[in-house]
């Protein structure tokens, strides 16, 4: 634990690119439109020729500090920065209205420090089991595991689970493209040589998510004509914020927990842990009625959710190479660059470099909360910038990550078809987290099927492992969609009474 | 807004359909996880399918396709081809300053296209090309 400590106070590139990582992944969660995944994709054609501690740890920071930056929009000016802070939006933004908006950063500042420190204890606490328990499972427990983290998934985002289990199957699909790696075969191919090698990740995850992103942002383009607020009363207002916390310390703890538990569960993501918490707050305050109208346990719920999730989702991530969110997943895509494939061979001859990244998870959390409530007034003014003149630029990154990545101009043409389904997508609200889960996870799911196949048979699903698995699985599926259901009710009822 | 419910997961399963039948032709060990995702793709497009055509009264939809949308695709496509054609430093300048262009309004706006644009040629040398040795793509009629 102690070697990762010190690998990454010996290595001055890796401490001053945490450094910089944090107030750029904050700038990111703080215009709106852009968040953690256009923060990963943009940040990674630098990537390349980087030493590896180095990136990893920037990455990480990078990562880990999105939402608290979001913060500042939402809270301020009601506009969530990223998609989780619309769980925060309604009764931060209201506590601004009424004059508290400094106190509300304050509380979802330190709620989120907190948040994060919890989700990198528990993943600290988890590191030496995980490995001995890993090394039991075996393929048909691999493959179970990427099915249901791709069902979680589908099941959980929100649009159907029809419209979920089609996207996921795409996202399969195009991770089957190229050439098989057991009999050599070029599949799906359409005898193009373009897609020999595959359609890369960079590619399909860009055009998923990226583009149709900047695409209604282009659409909508408009600039925040909310005034900036005065800095009055900023020292009582950040005591009230602090105290808030310490008021209501166990809620902030409980959350992160579920945080935790949340990121852990491959498919799930950063608005099931915010609305998840949102609903919690709600129905443990002795205050209902308050929600919806300026409760500070409404901000503290989902914050502390929000940054202990990251945590959690780098346990299957790290350990397992299988992503606990769909930002996760671009997480694993830009560690490519730096040379970098989680799994358990990985975790086992990188343990100094695992322990280095929980550090820097931890330290780079405490740095957020830090400079959100020492640079709110300056935040305030990031959220004002006109995104709509930034969308030519994240074109242009897109496609040098696309081109660094493939080296052939003609993924260009692919991008285009590409972003044409992910906007459709977007538009016909379909969810597009099963798509990367199902690209991730395409690979590992059929190694693992074929190699179960081949040594059990079809039996393989009755082995008394994989038979416990796929009840509990299921059961848990069944309990955390009725209980998700449950709170996102009681969620919807505040709101609607707002 | 009934089409929007029925065009897309009739394109998707049309994609299914096609790699379906491409899937066919190899042995089961290849064939096999393709075939199930695509198997099942397909299936559930066509229930998606059949269900919004049988809906009695057109669905709900937050489609809103228009010429918008044709106007924000039209700069994602003139950006690539210009990239394609002109490589980074030189397309990629001429898409940000034609897009910032039109979409910036105001007495400065040539200036600001201007200062926009020349940013790309100086990332694409200065950060990518010298920096990190980089060698972004060159343009189909520079190279």
């Amino acid at each position: 634990m102690l070697d990762g400590l010190i690998a990454l106070f010996s290595s001055p590139l890796a401490l001053v690119l945490m450094v910089v990582a944090v107030p750029i992944g904050m700038v990111f969660g703080a215009i709106p439109g852009l968040g953690g995944k256009i923060a990963l994709i943009s940040v990674m054609p630098f990537l390349i020729g980087l030493d590896t501690l180095a990136g990893c740890v920037f990455l990480i920071s990078l990562h880990a500090v999105v939402h608290t930056g979001a913060a500042a929009p939402t809270i301020l000016l009601g506009i969530p920065g990223t998609g989780p802070s619309t769980a925060v939006v309604l009764d931060g933004h209201s506590m601004t209205k009424n004059g508290d908006g400094t106190r509300a950063i304050t509380a979802a500042a330190i709620a989120s420090g907190i948040g994060g420190v919890v989700g990198t204890i528990c993943l600290a606490l988890i590191v030496p089991f995980a490995l001995s328990l890993m090394k039991q499972i075996s393929y048909p427990e691999i493959f179970l595991l990427t099915l249901f983290g791709l069902g979680f998934c589908a099941l959980l985002s929100g649009s159907g689970l029809v419209k979920g289990v089609i996207v996921g199957c795409l996202g399969l699909t195009i991770a089957f493209v190229g050439k098989e790696t057991t009999y050599g075969v070029e599949r799906l191919t359409f005898d193009l040589d373009v897609f020999y090698g595959g359609i890369n990740l960079v590619t399909a995850v860009l055009s998923m998510f990226a583009i149709p992103e900047m695409l209604r942002v282009g659409r909508k383009a408009q600039i925040s004509q909310t005034e900036i607020l005065p800095r009055a009363d900023v020292f009582r207002q950040i005591a009230l914020g602090a105290a808030d916390i310490v008021k209501h310390r166990w809620l902030t703890l409980r959350t992160s927990v579920m945080g935790v538990i949340v990121g852990i569960i491959p498919g799930l993501g950063g608005d099931v842990a915010a609305w998840l918490c949102y609903g919690h707050a709600a129905q443990s305050s002795d205050h209902p009625e308050k929600f919806g109208k300026g409760a500070v346990e409404g901000v503290i719920g989902p914050e502390a959710a929000n940054n202990s999730k990251e945590g959690g989702s780098l346990v299957p991530t790290l350990f397992l190479g299988i992503p606990g969110s769909s930002g996760m997943a671009i997480f694993l895509i830009a560690l490519v660059p730096l040379g970098v494939s989680p799994g358990l061979s990985f975790v086992e001859q990188n343990n100094g470099l695992i322990w280095a990244m929980v550090w820097a998870l931890a330290l780079s959390n405490i740095l957020a909360a830090v400079t959100l409530v020492a640079l709110s007034g300056v935040l305030q003014r990031l959220a004002r910038v006109p995104v709509h003149l930034l969308v030519p630029y994240v074109y242009l990154l897109a496609m040098a990550s696309i081109y660094i990545a493939s080296n052939d101009w003609r993924f260009f043409v692919v991008m285009i078809a590409m972003s044409a389904i992910g906007y459709a997508f977007l538009v016909l609200d379909w969810p597009r987290a099963p798509f990367v889960i199902g690209l991730i996870l395409g690979p590992e799911a059929e190694t693992s099927l074929v190699k179960s196949l081949s040594i059990w048979g079809p039996e393989f699903l009755l082995r008394p492992v994989s038979l416990l698995m796929i009840a509990t699985l299921l059961f848990s599926m069944h309990r955390m969609s009725r209980r998700l259901m449950a709170h996102a009710k009681i969620a919807k009822d505040h709101i609607d009474a707002s | 807004m009934r089409h929007s419910g029925l065009v897309l997961p009739a394109i998707l399963g049309f994609i299914f359909a096609i790699c379906l039948a491409e899937i066919l032709r190899y042995r089961w060990e290849v064939a096999l996880a393709p075939g199930l995702a695509c198997g099942i793709g397909l299936v559930l497009c066509v229930v998606l399918v059949v269900q919004n055509a049988r809906a009695r009264a057109p669905r709900p939809s937050a489609a809103n396709f228009g010429k918008g949308d044709i106007a924000q695709f039209s700069w994602l496509a003139l950006a690539a081809f210009l990239v394609t054609m002109l490589g980074f430093a030189i397309g990629g300048a001429l898409s940000v300053f034609v897009q910032v262009l039109v979409v910036r309004q105001g007495k400065y706006r040539i200036i600001t296209a201007a200062i926009c644009a020349a940013a790309v040629p100086i990332i694409v040398i200065g950060v990518f090309q010298e920096l990190l040795q980089i060698r972004l793509y060159a343009g189909h009629l520079l190279r």
